[in-house]
């Protein structure tokens, strides 16, 4: 595909302005909020240093997705998955309970995208699965598998 | 404290709350740091990118302020590094593609061989004879594996594969004679929601879709601004007209209810209204319908927590006010009570059919003791009470999965059809019965596996089934899963009431996944999905089976 020079860019910051943030979130999902952002950045500068072949892709998102992925897990040696404790809006009652931040890191890379994805951010399966290029299946359970996985860790039995 | 999915919610919006949204410009202000930018020599074009490449460039270049001086050599040796580190990256999204290449194509080794015509349908040639099973006896566990034995002429049946454009995105769950000819109903897709969807077609082989009302086959939008999915998963015909049940709401996260539609003649359709019935705290879904009891019977499963369900009965007498049998009176239905701890799993059921016949109705289904679950058949004379029957599952003393997906009344013989085996290798199972309160395993009917690799799954199962006469037609997939997955539907037939078994056909179904995928499949059950056979007589055709966007159409004399 050729495009001249001024549509190449008006077609990347499109994709930004619509897609920026799914990716953002989706990395901060998969690496944690820290080096998820900081991966989503990178991802997209390489987009956009690439964007004559990322931009003709069926699935432009999907490809910088795994471009950060890829480039947060190899922060890996000095930096891990971290997420931030929850402000406790009481002692007796938390708003969130303290362990979950803790329980996420755990799981497994996919578990926890889906997981805080579907459950969290209330994407669609269609959607995290166009992401991490799964089938919806898949992501159903993995994101399924991931709330078993929380909820044993947090000893929550019983949804309300 | 309150409940996960809550505070998952909360959680999720207080950690990106404040995150910048990566917008070229506020990203530029953020992350602008000092140093000297780096020149973009070879795509001088791309200099006057967003700002906050250049800013990332900036950042990289600040780490290694030396490399930039150290001329075109280094530079070169640069991009030389940069195109080492990409090659991965292109392999990884080029071996995506190819699978999703793959995910559309037919299986490949014992597959049959599919013809595409101009017309848009396929033959299917019978699958090769090297890879057809040998009339020898072996066991899995206890399991006795019944001989398939060679097809006689008279049995040999022609299939068609159909595909339309009608079709595409399209599930179908079940297909039934009438309309124009047949009806075939489940969901379709956008690429995103589904919506219940309902196919017909006059003779098997052109299939028209009826139109997309939201207000019938979608949902009510909710406060993410999507209707969720709707999917019929069975039809039944009932005075003069149809009923259609199946579930609608949000599968992935496991909040959706029983819904129910009308139609006078197939072609019109209404949802009936949304009632008390249906609902419940989490999910509940109706698997199939038949007529009996107070007139019509619905069964499948209610969900008070995400894994304990219960097997749940409807009764209606119009088809559209609908009451739920109280628990209580469908033994063994499970308990509904909440996942212990150290346990996979609880005491739940869930029932996958129902027929009229026996002593008034059969449902089929699952239950789950601790740790395995058993086919499991329930009988009832009314519809308001059931006595539940535990199968016979083939293998004693190790942990059983066996299920029973679909039964089938003929006219000497009751048939019950679903899979026996372990976690890691089922095949397909046939009960039978006289009267619907005592059965035996008929068969265990094993596809041919010569080679069974370490580490590999098989699973088998048989999905549906239907009475010609007394031949009895049973459809199912066959699933390999090693490296890769590959999974076919199949067709076995018998023409003495189960004593002698044929592999009449196999079709492509194929579908493939990475290791990776099937490790995160590992102890789930294989749904109760695959082709669902409709006979019809219709135009000479013997059989309908119907599966994802594809339909087959059997000719012969089974």
């Amino acid at each position: 595909v050729t495009v001249s020079n001024t549509t190449d860019r008006e077609s990347f910051c499109r994709f930004v302005e619509e897609g920026g943030r799914r990716l953002q979130h989706g990395l901060v999902s998969a690496l944690g909020r820290e080096l998820g952002a900081e991966a989503a950045s990178e991802a997209l500068a390489y987009g956009w240093e690439h964007w004559d072949r990322v931009g003709a892709m069926k699935n432009p998102a999907g490809f910088l997705f795994a471009v950060g992925r890829n480039w947060g897990r190899r922060q890996f040696r000095t930096r891990t998955v971290m997420f931030p404790q929850p402000p406790p809006v009481t002692a007796s009652d938390p708003l969130v309970e303290p362990a979950l931040p803790a329980a996420l890191a755990r799981l497994s890379e996919r578990q926890r995208t889906a997981t805080l994805l579907v459950h969290g951010a209330g994407w669609t399966l269609a959607e995290v699965a166009d992401l991490l290029a799964l089938d919806r299946g898949t992501v159903l359970k993995h994101a399924e598998r991931g709330l078993a996985k929380l909820r044993r860790a947090l000893e929550v039995t019983v949804d309300a | 404290m309150r409940d996960l999915q809550h505070q998952l919610r909360d959680y999720w919006a207080g950690i990106t709350a404040d995150l910048a949204v990566p917008l070229p410009e506020q990203t530029m202000v953020q992350r602008v740091a000092g140093g000297d930018v780096r020149p973009v020599q070879e795509r001088p074009d791309r200099q006057q990118g967003p700002g906050w490449v250049a800013a990332i460039r900036r950042r990289r270049t600040a780490a290694s302020p030396a490399g930039w001086r150290r001329g075109p050599l280094i530079a070169l040796g640069g991009m030389a590094l940069t195109l080492l580190l990409a090659l991965p990256l292109l392999l990884v999204v080029r071996g995506a593609d190819e699978k999703r290449d793959n995910d559309s194509s037919v299986a490949t080794t014992t597959a049959p061989v599919v013809a595409t015509t101009s017309s848009g349908t396929s033959t299917i040639a019978p699958p090769a004879s090297t890879s057809l099973p040998t009339a020898s006896t072996t066991t899995v566990g206890s399991a006795e594996l019944t001989p398939i034995q060679a097809t006689p002429p008279s049995m040999l049946m022609t299939w068609e594969e159909v595909s339309s454009a009608s079709l595409a995105g399209g599930s179908l769950a079940s297909v039934v004679p009438g309309g124009p000819g047949l009806i075939a109903v489940g969901s379709a897709t956008d690429g995103n929601y589904a919506d219940a969807a309902v196919w017909v077609s006059s003779d098997g082989q052109a299939w028209t879709r009826i139109p997309d009302d939201s207000n019938v086959f979608g949902g009510e939008f909710n406060l993410y601004n999507d209707d969720g999915d709707q999917q019929i998963r069975d039809i039944t015909a009932w005075r003069g007209g149809f009923v259609a049940v199946g579930t609608d709401g949000r599968p992935w996260v496991f909040e959706y209810d029983a819904a129910v539609w009308l139609s006078p003649d197939g072609l019109t359709w209404t949802r009936v209204p949304d009632q008390d019935a249906l609902g419940g705290p989490k999910f509940q879904a109706m698997n199939a319908v038949t007529v009996g009891g107070p007139g019509l019977v619905a069964v499948g499963e209610y969900n008070e927590t995400l894994y304990d369900p219960q097997a749940a009965v409807w009764l209606s007498e119009d088809g559209v006010n609908w009451s739920r049998v109280d628990p209580s009176a469908i033994e063994g239905g499970g308990t509904g009570r909440p996942v212990e701890a150290g346990q996979a799993s609880g005491p739940g059921a869930i029932m996958y059919d129902v027929a009229a016949g026996g002593p008034g109705l059969i449902a089929v289904g699952t239950v789950w003791p601790y740790g395995e679950s058993r086919a499991a058949v329930w009988v009832s004379s009314d519809g308001s009470t059931w006595e539940q029957i535990l199968l016979d599952p083939g293998v004693v003393g190790e942990p059983n999965f066996s299920t029973v997906n679909a039964v089938v009344v003929g006219p000497h013989t009751i048939a019950a059809v679903g899979r026996v085996g372990a976690a890691n290798r089922s095949h397909a199972a046939v009960w039978t019965s006289e009267l619907g309160t005592e059965w035996r395993l008929a068969a265990v009917l094993e596809v041919a596996v010569t080679e069974a690799p370490a580490n590999c799954r098989y699973q088998e199962a048989a999905n549906s089934a239907a009475w010609s006469g007394d031949t009895l037609l049973v459809a199912g997939t066959a699933t390999t899963m090693c490296q890769t997955r590959d999974q076919y539907g199949v067709i076995w037939a018998t023409a003495d009431l189960g004593t002698t078994w044929h592999e009449l056909q196999r079709l492509g179904i194929a579908l493939r996944a990475t290791e990776e995928e099937l490790q995160a499949e590992v102890g789930y059950a294989m749904p109760p999905s695959g082709p669902k056979i409709a006979t019809g007589g219709l135009l000479g055709l013997r059989a309908v089976l119907a599966g994802e966007g594809v339909v087959w159409l059997g000719e012969g004399e089974p």
